[in-house]
């Protein structure tokens, strides 16, 4: 196989075929199967890439001891990605003396209260839900718009759809920086500024463009032949699309969904410019911009369990992305790696 | 098929999109182009153009220069650890064995594990960090402690207070936090690599370094590279990190200035200066523009081609 990266990226939303028996693989631009990429047997991203192989060992006459080797590194690593994570939550429960004191001991009683105060005093409760309206909505709007508009790319080219792909294709590339000096402008011109509509409506601008092609590389995968039949039985174009297309494209809407609720929980420039402080309480903020500011207070110690309730608001805002990531571990890692190969 | 229907569709379809993208995405970058050409501050209403002034300004700034070496130091120091370890890993969870290409044990939960912090928000990773590097109480210095030392001796104020030391360690959370994501990228070019070709390798005789360096690296070269621009984007655009670790490390502030956190205070500290902080974000976008044109042709996207 020659693994030439056109092959790797027919479409964006395209895996390599990694089972695929030919040696030569897929010709770019090819589309093998026509399978949606959710379903493709052992995607890249699928667990069974790595189940497969080693489901393979098993079979295979074990080899001599020396294959421990490869642990005696692979271990260390997970300390690494580990150990941090691990002190954060302990800590999340001692108060400052403790930790000062005695960084790896454990909290000296099971002070859940923390996680109360952080949520009410600190107001953590406020920034959480915040976001949860502000990401509910904003990936439902570029879900929406990016669906309909991908639909269209791929199967609908018209006179000036190269242009409109050439649009998005910049706001693709362009860095978000050259944009929020006047992004602030705009805003506040539309009378949004520091609200949560206006992070709603930016987040799904922003996002349109990634949505956008992902979602019209995998509607490109889709079969034309149900869409055929369904047009000779006499539905309309949105019949088609609604009845047909739309329920097909599930895979495909779950990934970059879920790419886009990780990306958007992850912001911190556009709100820090779009939504500045408004009052005593901060509450207005998002999470990352909560967090951020309980961070730089920090140093004050306003009370004998601040640094505990940060930790607590750090273990509070990650405990949605380890749900959605342990829940959709395949989608995440699809549609995170399809980032990669935009 | 009707062709009036056809229309309506692509008219609905489009045109929502469309126009929230013109508002805030597509006005936002042509205006921010125009805006460098001005001396506008935000505080008056009128704005004149003043040329080229802004890009001269910005050619004898010495901190925007420095904001540029340190995104350049970034942009080697993290590409080059972050897929060395990725590479070194991914090798090592397939490689059972020469001549075979297989699973280590758990290579499923190395994988959940490893990719983890991939998802974990940049914000809570800068915090964390910070906390890690802390000369009191600090993870790191706890473990320094176990050896009979402490983290300000050996790095005097702190790694996040000293300027020598401050973009390292922010490097190094990069690092953290994308290792598992390109280790899993090169886990699924390494899976397309057939078996056939190692079976060969074995029976020439060679062991799992000289597969590795004949067989497998050779075959994801071209991943390798794709993976080097995508970080060299997001090296690039590397903000929130390094505004949260640099902003709760006491000391150096510009320390670790890159271009997106100069451009940031630039525009909302430094007196509003938007004309100028915009000429900045236009320098940028046009270094953006560049590596795109090298990534379509190192890669010749047919997809993207349209």
């Amino acid at each position: 196989m020659t693994p030439s990266p056109a092959t790797s990226s027919a479409t964006p939303a395209q895996p390599r075929s990694e089972d695929s028996p030919a040696p030569t693989g897929p010709a770019p631009g090819d589309r093998p199967t026509g399978a949606p990429v959710g379903h493709a047997p052992g995607g890249p991203a699928s667990p069974a890439a790595s189940a497969s192989p080693s489901a393979d060992g098993r079979r295979r006459p074990r080899r001599a001891r020396g294959s421990g080797m490869p642990h005696l590194m692979l271990v260390p690593w997970a300390l690494v990605v580990l150990v941090p994570l691990v002190w954060i939550l302990a800590s999340s429960l001692k108060t400052n003396e403790e930790i000062y004191n005695d960084p790896f001991g454990l909290p000296g009683e099971l002070r859940l209260g923390v996680y109360v105060d952080a949520w009410q005093q600190a107001n953590i409760g406020a920034f959480f839900t915040n976001t949860v309206v502000v990401v509910s909505g904003g990936v439902v709007l570029t879900m929406l718009l990016s669906v309909m508009t991908a639909y269209v790319m791929a199967r609908y080219p018209f006179p000036g759809s190269r242009a409109l792909y050439w649009l998005y294709l910049a706001g693709m590339t362009f860095p978000v920086f050259l944009a929020i000096v006047p992004l602030v402008r705009i805003v506040q011109g539309l009378g949004l500024f520091a609200s949560h509509l206006g992070l709603v409506l930016v987040y799904a601008a922003f996002s349109l463009p990634f949505s956008i092609f992902f979602l019209t590389g995998f509607f490109r995968t889709l079969p034309k032949e149900l869409a055929e039949a369904a047009f000779l039985d006499g539905a309309g174009h949105f019949g088609v699309f609604f009845r047909i297309m739309l329920p097909l494209a599930r895979p495909g809407l779950i990934s970059i969904g879920v790419f886009n609720v990780l990306g958007q929980w992850n912001q911190f420039l556009l709100p820090q410019v779009l939504n500045p402080q408004q009052d005593e309480e901060r509450s207005n903020f998002v999470l990352s911009q909560g967090l951020a500011a309980l961070a730089l207070g920090e140093n004050y110690e306003t009370s004998p369990t601040s640094m505990a309730q940060l930790f607590a608001g750090l273990i509070i805002s990650m405990l949605p992305v380890l749900i959605v990531y342990v829940l959709l571990q395949r989608q995440v890692q699809e549609g995170l790696s399809a980032g990669a190969l935009k | 098929m009707h062709l009036r229907g056809r229309w309506w569709l692509i008219l609905t379809f489009i045109t929502p999109g469309l126009v929230l993208y013109s508002v805030f995405v597509l006005s936002s970058f042509a205006q921010g182009v125009q805006i460098s050409f001005t001396n506008w501050t935000g505080y008056t209403p009128t704005l004149e153009y003043v040329g080229l002034d802004n890009y001269v300004r910005m050619a004898r700034d010495g901190a925007w220069w420095r904001a540029v070496s340190h995104n350049a130091a970034l942009l080697v120091i993290v590409p080059v650890v972050t897929l060395g370890l990725a590479l070194l890993l991914a090798t090592l969870i397939t490689r059972g064995g020469s001549g075979t290409l297989r699973a280590v044990r758990g290579a499923g939960a190395y994988r959940v594990l490893f990719f983890f912090p991939q998802v974990v928000p940049v914000v809570i990773i800068g915090i964390m960090f910070s906390y890690v590097y802390a000369s009191r109480g600090g993870l790191l210095d706890g473990l320094l402690r176990l050896v009979g030392t402490d983290v300000l001796s050996v790095v005097p104020n702190g790694p996040l207070g000293n300027p020598r030391t401050i973009l390292l360690a922010i490097a190094l959370a990069a690092v953290w936090s994308s290792v598992g994501f390109y280790m899993v990228l090169f886990l699924s070019a390494m899976s397309g690599v057939p078996q056939e070709l190692y079976e060969a390798a074995a029976l020439d005789g060679a062991g799992r370094l000289r597969s590795f360096a004949h067989v497998t690296l050779p075959l994801i070269w071209s991943h390798a590279q794709t993976a080097l621009i995508y970080l060299a984007i997001g090296t690039l655009d590397s903000y929130a990190l390094v505004a949260v670790m640099s902003m709760t490390g006491t000391a150096a502030d510009s320390g670790a200035d890159v271009m997106s956190t100069y451009l940031y205070r630039t525009a909302f500290s430094f007196n509003s200066q938007f004309g100028y902080a915009s000429a900045m974000g236009t320098v940028m976008m046009l270094g953006s523009v560049a590596l795109a044109l090298v990534t379509f042709r190192l890669t010749k996207r047919e997809e993207l081609e349209y």
